[in-house]
């Protein structure tokens, strides 16, 4: 008898103790237990050789990891120099692929970081989750000199700016100039010619090289590799920019385009569930002629997946090469600054942070270590003094052939049933007509449109552009 | 006179007092059990404690949240909206990937079972008669059942891959084929690929459910068949099929239930690709619950999925509650 209760008293006090412990290391060991506002401590206890008095810590998350090593030796710099000075300290974490997971999870718990990459500006800004730049005076600079770039669904959110696009992502076609030379090819610049290149490559090779590969198990290559590519054929996106409307009809040439490479046998085996790295690497080892890239594959070429041969990137090819437009580019995803900053009365110290994190002297760094393309374009390659950079870096830095394109409502609506993606997904796969798929497309978002204006969520004139077809035009 | 009474009397006494030492000690035995029922009980208590937090708190709290937020409209941060039945009025009428989805749950659930629970019984046929190797065998089928879902995926795309995959070259050097098959590029050859690997990782389990059973029946009831003149295969039919129907009951019921339950494979193998062809009915909720991974293209709608999650839950209690029904006669091997 005495046993037993003894046995479960011990069996009650482990539990406890378990439970107590599990709790207590939680509490210890969450990245953002240190929570907005519980930042500021003592010098001393930073590791901060300033003079005594306060150093506040200010916590900034993303998921670049492409760039990580320039952006820690920045903000080093920035930790020994400004931040000594004026008592911040910039504590810079970098997540993998499930940041925007644990982002979410932090940002909503109120145990998000000071300032943070985010994908959903919009969304966060009207919950009250980020603060608006234009009331703070440290700020009021920024959001001057990137206004030109700055538009309604970027980082402007009902007339309020809560982030500012600082860089772009570019893209184009990669061509194993190898395998051209080994074909007497040139590099394409028609859809025809793309074609005629992709059904040499394959056939020559005896299937042991292809044509084409587009990686559709990448998330974004509707994107970068459909929508954008097509818009330098036809002049804007599926959603026009001019009548403010929908129309996935004007990609109608370029699914066909594709079909005709799929049919001829010159995509790549696979590539209905290929990823964007499984291309890359395909490509690195000689497997394919063209690829799709990213600005950030000239790093990736060189480290991740290198490349023995010469390869050069060029604009997608277009429908008709007498009458092509410049290729749009979207700005990446922005930083925005938690709204417990202000109300912990420390918004002048991210400020002064947020001043170095747009600075020249940054994007002049991170330009030179070829990892990311400053929004500001020849402002800041013009203050380069790198020597041999690598000629596909220059290629995509040249924003002559690019347009900043202005912002879709896509992420406003609520659209029922399969997106783009999916409906991409399927006509590429033979799975819908294209016809009916497009067409389907253009009702359905039409009407989430409609609704969302109805709504008062939508303000259709933050999404026309007048002057998309002067910013488009090809001047090269 | 007295004497005679006192001794008439005696025997009653005595009656009387065995009745109260009875009582006395009766008493005192249930004040003992009474004691030691009550301790036993706090031990219980105490031990289930453990076990009872955490059913509160991983399946009684989520179930409550999962009912509560199928009513509203609510993607995790911006301010709920309660639209009462609008979520079910959606999965019902304006959804046909969800369907889509659970009718190819059913297939591969149906597929799957037709192949795997004849193969898994055959073989525990064979491996409990006492040939050479029979333990290695019982081993080696096994072994896919404990490994990692994720590897065993991985493993499988890469047999299976279009560009220099094993599978494609082995049926080319046979002239099977003339030019690589791209498995998962469409429905019919990513759904064959999926039940194929769901099977080869099921099936040594079942095998072992079944050799269980076998290994109760006795071996008297086969020696008065085969005097009476059956051969194996009459005994298969009329000794072993009837004598392991109960665990043919629950390998069925799990086999179905575990097929329908069935996520992690289908994410890792093919992510609902072609198109969402090959999306079960749990990873199409996954994935409005979830923003997974770089490849998601929904956006996460905590309300709707919640709402699919409770009809998917009643649909698997049908399904249950119907097999059982069905299969009530396997339960007992008298019936």
């Amino acid at each position: 008898m005495r046993l037993t209760k003894s046995m479960g008293i011990l069996l009650l006090g482990i539990s406890m103790a378990a439970f107590l412990t599990a709790c207590k290391s939680t509490s210890g060991s969450t990245p953002g237990s240190s929570a907005v506002g519980n930042s500021t401590q003592r010098s001393g206890e930073t590791g901060v050789s300033a003079d005594p008095g306060e150093v506040t810590t200010v916590r900034m998350w993303s998921n670049d990891q492409h760039d990580q090593a320039v952006y820690d030796e920045k903000i080093k710099e920035f930790n020994e120099t400004i931040g000594k000075e004026k008592g911040i300290v910039v504590e810079y974490t970098v997540y993998g692929s499930d940041y925007y997971t644990t982002l979410d999870v932090a940002v909503t718990a109120g145990e998000g970081p000071d300032i943070f990459k985010s994908n959903k500006i919009g969304n966060y800004s009207k919950a009250g989750y980020i603060m608006p730049w234009d009331d703070v005076e440290g700020l009021k600079g920024l959001v001057e000199r990137f206004q030109q770039y700055n538009a309604p669904g970027y980082g402007i959110f009902g007339d309020k700016t809560y982030a500012i696009p600082f860089r772009v992502t570019t893209y184009g076609i990669a061509c194993n100039m190898d395998i051209f030379k080994e074909n007497g090819l040139t590099v394409p610049a028609t859809w025809d010619e793309m074609r005629e290149a992709a059904r040499v490559i394959t056939e020559s090779s005896n299937g042991s090289t292809y044509g084409y590969a587009l990686a559709m198990g990448y998330s974004s290559y509707d994107y970068f590799y459909v929508n954008l590519a097509n818009a330098a054929s036809v002049g804007d996106e599926y959603f026009n920019h001019a009548t403010g409307r929908y129309d996935y009809s004007s990609l109608r040439g370029f699914f066909g385009h594709l079909q005709e490479i799929i049919d001829d046998g010159s995509m790549f085996p696979g590539f209905e569930t290929m990823d964007g790295d499984t291309a890359r690497a395909q490509f690195s080892a000689g497997n394919i002629g063209m690829v799709g890239v990213l600005s950030s594959d000239v790093m990736t070429f060189k480290k991740q997946f290198p490349c023995n041969f010469d390869w050069e990137v060029i604009p997608y090819p277009v429908k008709n090469a007498e009458n092509r437009y410049k290729e749009p580019v979207g700005v990446s995803l922005s930083y925005v600054i938690n709204s417990g900053v202000k109300e912990k009365g420390y918004e002048d110290k991210v400020a002064e942070f947020m001043k170095f994190l747009y600075s020249d002297g940054l994007f002049v760094a991170t330009n030179e270590a070829q990892v990311d393309i400053s929004i500001l374009g020849d402002e800041i390659t013009s203050q380069s003094t790198a020597v041999d950079m690598d000629p596909n870096w220059l290629r995509f830095s040249d924003m002559d052939i690019y347009c900043i394109k202005y912002p879709n409502p896509d992420g406003e609506l609520s659209v029922e049933g399969d997106g783009f993606h999916d409906v991409y997904n399927k006509i590429l796969t033979g799975m819908v007509d294209v016809d009916n798929g497009l067409e389907d497309l253009t009702v359905r978002y039409n009407e989430a449109l409609d609704q969302a204006i109805s709504s008062g969520k939508v303000n259709i004139k933050d999404y026309i552009d007048p002057d998309i077809t002067a910013k488009m035009k090809w001047v090269k | 006179m007295g004497e005679v009474e006192l001794k008439s009397a005696l025997p009653d006494m005595h009656i009387y007092l065995e009745v109260l030492f009875k009582e006395v000690l009766m008493s005192r035995i249930l004040k003992r059990n009474n004691k030691l029922h009550t301790g036993n009980k706090i031990q219980e208590i105490l031990m289930i404690t453990p076990m009872t937090i955490g059913f509160l708190m991983f399946s009684v709290y989520p179930i409550i949240w999962v009912l509560r937020w199928s009513f509203f409209k609510y993607n995790g941060y911006s301010e709920p909206v309660f639209i009462g039945l609008d979520n079910f009025v959606r999965v019902f009428a304006r959804d046909p990937a969800y369907w889509g989805s659970l009718k190819n749950t059913f297939l591969i659930a149906g597929l799957k079972m037709l192949v795997e629970i004849p193969l898994s019984l055959l073989l525990a046929v064979f491996l409990n008669n006492r040939i050479k190797g029979s333990s290695f065998f019982r081993v080696v089928f096994f072994l896919p059942s404990v490994f990692s879902i994720a590897v065993v995926g991985l493993i499988f795309s890469i047999l299976f891959s279009a560009y220099n995959g094993i599978i494609n070259a082995a049926l080319r050097e046979l002239g099977f084929i003339s030019r690589n098959i791209s498995w998962f590029s469409d429905k019919g050859h990513a759904m064959f690929v999926i039940i194929l690997v769901s099977l080869w990782t099921t099936f040594g389990l079942n095998m072992i459910y079944f050799l269980m059973g076998l290994q109760n029946i006795s071996q008297s009831l086969y020696e008065c068949s085969a005097i009476d003149g059956a051969n194996e295969i009459q005994q298969f039919f009329h000794i072993t099929v009837p004598m392991v129907a109960p665990i043919l009951q629950l390998v069925l019921m799990l086999s179905v239930l575990g097929t329908m339950k069935m996520t992690d494979l289908i994410l890792v193998l093919t992510n609902g690709a072609p198109g969402g062809s090959t999306e079960v009915v749990m990873t199409y909720i996954f994935k409005y619950f979830f923003s997974y991974g770089e490849s998601s293209s929904k956006e996460v709608q905590f309300g709707y999925a919640s709402a699919m999650a409770v009809i998917t839950a009643i649909i698997l209690g049908i399904v249950t509650l119907i097999y059982l029904k069905v299969s009530k006669k396997m339960r007992s091997i008298d019936e």
